[in-house]
């Protein structure tokens, strides 16, 4: 019902502003005279008679073929999208989740998250993205706390792996102090 | 092994999130959880980010 007066009013208007241009640039003869230009009743032209009220519930055709114009013009995203607000403007009432705002992307809290959790926030020495270099290279190993090297072991008994020396490496700086920090993770000294 | 278990728990997780994102309700509270997780995750790690801020964690040429 208010979407049908909202309907009417736009018609309205336009129809309005539509008379005043029509109006204003009434056909003019080469000599600058207007006389068997046709007479334009301003009157009829502001006041149009108006359409009759749809009857059924039926989808406009016209609307129809303003979205459709709407969608040609501005994208179909674009129109979804003000197709979406005018129909939130149109029912006020419904306070559902989905219609609070959500400014922005969703990609941007995303990245934000993603560049903070992986590569700013270190543990253990390393930050995430570097534990996952040293766990795919095979320098590190994830829930164990014994030191996997069979070379520097060859027991096979538990380390003390705060008592490892850490031999300095040529290989990657990011092996170089990989062992057990706490953090689960458990790196190989070279 | 257990790294294994790990990955197809957040395999899971995420398309879980990516599931419950294409409703439209549900697309406002991921959008909503993420900014919340970014405040958790600024205000649980606040000193190291104030580290890398302050002692050059960012190195700059010159």
């Amino acid at each position: 019902m208010v979407r049908r007066r909202r309907r009417q009013n736009r018609q309205d208007s336009m129809a309005t502003i539509d008379a005043a241009i029509i109006a204003d640039q009434a056909p003019v003869n080469i000599d600058g005279s207007n006389e068997l230009a046709p007479a334009l009743d301003a009157q009829q032209a502001l006041h149009p008679t108006p359409e009759p009220e749809p009857t059924s519930q039926k989808p406009d055709p016209k609307q129809a073929e303003i979205d459709k114009a709407q969608a040609n013009l501005l994208g179909e995203e674009e129109a979804r999208r003000i197709k979406a607000e005018e129909e939130a403007e149109a029912n006020k009432a419904d306070m559902s989740i989905g219609n609070v705002p959500t400014p922005g992307s969703i990609a941007f809290p995303l990245i934000l998250l993603l560049l903070l959790f992986f590569i700013l926030i270190q543990i253990g020495g390393y930050s995430r993205l570097g534990w996952l270099w040293l766990v795919l290279t095979g320098n590190a190993a994830v829930g164990s706390t014994k030191n996997t090297a069979p070379d520097t072991n060859p027991t096979q008994e538990p380390v003390n792996v705060s008592s490892i020396a850490v031999a300095p490496s040529s290989l990657s700086p990011l092996v170089a102090h990989s062992i057990w920090t706490g953090s689960g993770m458990t790196g190989v000294p070279f | 092994m257990i790294a294994i278990q790990w990955i197809g728990a957040w395999l899971l997780f995420i398309l879980l999130l990516i599931g419950i994102g294409q409703t439209r309700a549900g697309k406002t509270i991921i959008y909503y959880l993420l900014w919340l997780a970014v405040v958790f995750l600024v205000v649980t790690h606040y000193q190291e980010i104030a580290d890398i801020l302050a002692q050059g964690g960012i190195t700059t040429n010159g």
